[in-house]
């Protein structure tokens, strides 16, 4: 599974667990802070993604920019995975 | 001291509180605020709940009542159900009832020479209002704190600096922080931009077009505005984070996207009433404040790693048992000395900050061993890079009980008996938990 797929089935998780209702289709231009997750849900989200592939990247990387959209969202999530492998 | 109303006409500021719709000047808030209080005289020397509705409607309210109430219970519509029922209570409406008292007033109001006949007019028999503010307290029932006007705006500054802001309202006027930026607008003359949208997309373009250059939020609320993308239109000079631990890294982010904006993180205790600012950009506060003191307080940390705080004012009689004999009242938040900084840890009491939202670990495992085969619980909070911190729960369960079923019970009864950011996000279940020797639930470790 790729790291998209990880992160939408996570996100689909959490909004189940949140009483959230995630928009569907999510789409790389899709908004994080209209795609259904509250700031709640992007919070588990996050807590989630940290079990799932090991990092939190918001708090071990120095973001440049702060994701706004879906494919930023995953974009930090590869760069801070690749950054693990050296 | 005089009464906010006596205080602001002296100063002769001109602040402005605008919505989307409106905008109102002194003169048309004190007015409205002279015909409530005719309308109540008879509240006088008597107790009121003030319940929150919008910033221009609260703060018609506070201009009316204060001076003339014994007591002003600064509420939402949920806190009100915590006083007593003899107490009056108030919802102020700018837009509905007061508007037909206020066009009738309404030459008055027009009248450049409003403010000078309204001061001397002001009733001279002003009393000193008890400003109540409500805080999360052990049980998670709301614990009241008094206050009085003198001490809420000891540390609020004016300046032509300051009057030139145009604050956004981050946090409603009932909440402690809420009722600092309301004040600090009143007194230096400020704007406040008052918003009523959920959408902080929406929202914030809105801060945009209204040119808002001062704006107060919780850390986990910055992060929020940092995730839109819209933050670098509005025009800061003037970013205040309060509420939670101000981390480094998002302290590093704000300064470099508003380089030449005064950014201050605030530590303040809504129990004691005091607060000091912190401006030189760098999470924690200098060390060297423990000798000098900051803001009229003086600070130390005890034995237990607590930061101690004396303020210049008196403190209220409830925290007694957490004052000790020099007068410094415990914090109970729990700090940590590097260098020369000293840095939050978090609360020694297990309450966990979820994005500025207090939970009381107590309260959650109440409603989680109320469930049938669940033996003992502990909440307590998991580091989050979003809100601060999440809330995660241990459970133990009896003997031949089955964790699928007890999970998904524990889950529903949380979801029914409990607010969301108060759910266990997580609930792992484990063999036993560790007591202290009083046999108390051990919190000084988060995990088992």
């Amino acid at each position: 599974m790729n790291i998209e797929q990880t992160v939408i089935r996570a996100m689909r998780g959490v909004a189940e667990l949140s009483d959230c209702q995630l928009i569907e289709p999510i789409v790389p231009d899709t908004l994080l802070l209209q795609s259904g997750l509250d700031s709640l849900g992007y919070a588990m989200l996050v807590a989630q993604l940290e079990e799932e592939l090991g990092i939190d990247p918001f708090t071990e990387l120095a973001i440049k920019i702060y994701p706004a959209t879906f494919a930023e969202f995953v974009a930090i999530y590869a760069q801070g995975l690749e950054q693990t492998r050296y | 001291m005089s009464s906010l109303a006596s205080l602001l006409l002296t100063k002769a500021v001109t602040p402005v509180i605008v919505n989307t719709s409106q905008s109102f000047s002194l003169g048309q808030l004190l007015a409205l605020a002279k015909l409530w209080r005719a309308e109540y005289q008879y509240l006088e020397n008597k107790p009121l709940a003030l319940i929150y509705t919008d910033s221009a409607s609260f703060c018609v309210g506070l201009l009316a009542f204060d001076g003339l109430c014994s007591d002003l219970y600064l509420c939402s519509t949920e806190l009100v159900e915590s006083i007593e029922n003899s107490c009056s209570r108030l919802s102020i409406d700018i837009n509905s009832r007061p508007k037909q008292l206020f066009s009738q007033n309404k030459s008055a109001v027009e009248d450049p020479c409003t403010l000078g006949k309204l001061k001397a007019q002001s009733d001279t028999r002003e009393l000193v209002t008890r400003w109540w503010l409500a805080s999360s307290g052990t049980s998670g029932q709301p614990k009241w704190f008094a206050h009085t006007l003198a001490s809420l705006t000891l540390n609020t500054k004016f300046s032509n600096t300051l009057s030139e802001l145009k604050w956004a309202n981050c946090y409603q006027a009932y909440r402690y922080a809420g009722l600092q930026v309301l004040l600090q607008v009143l007194i230096s003359g400020a704007t406040l931009v008052d918003d009523v949208t959920n959408d902080l997309i929406a929202r914030l373009q809105q801060y945009a077009n209204a040119k808002v250059n001062a704006i107060s939020a919780t850390p986990s609320m910055w992060r929020q505005m940092l995730m839109t993308n819209q933050l670098q239109h509005v025009p800061l000079k003037r970013i205040t984070l309060g509420g939670e631990i101000a981390d480094q890294p998002l302290l590093d982010k704000l300064s470099e996207l508003y380089s030449q904006a005064s950014i201050r993180h605030i530590y303040a205790s809504t129990e004691a009433g005091v607060g000091f600012v912190v401006a030189d950009k760098i999470a924690g506060f200098p060390v060297s404040w423990l000798q000098q003191g900051v803001a009229n307080a003086h600070l130390k940390i005890d034995q237990n790693q607590h930061l101690r705080i004396k303020p210049a004012h008196e403190l209220d009689a409830q925290l007694e048992a957490l004052i000790d004999d020099n007068g410094y009242l415990d914090t109970q938040d729990i700090v940590r000395s590097d260098g020369d900084r000293i840095f939050f840890l978090g609360r020694a009491s297990g309450v966990i900050n979820v994005g500025g939202n207090k939970v009381t670990p107590e309260k959650v495992e109440t409603v989680i061993l109320s469930i049938k085969g669940v033996s003992q619980a502990k909440v307590y909070g998991q580091p989050n890079s979003v809100l601060g911190n999440l809330v995660v729960a241990d459970i133990v369960i009896e003997p031949n009980q089955d964790w699928g079923n007890i999970s998904r019970t524990v889950r529903a009864q949380c979801k029914l008996m409990l607010q969301r950011f108060e759910i266990p996000v997580k609930l792992r279940q484990i063999d036993s938990l560790a007591m202290s020797p009083t046999g108390k639930l051990s919190r000084s470790n988060s995990h088992g």
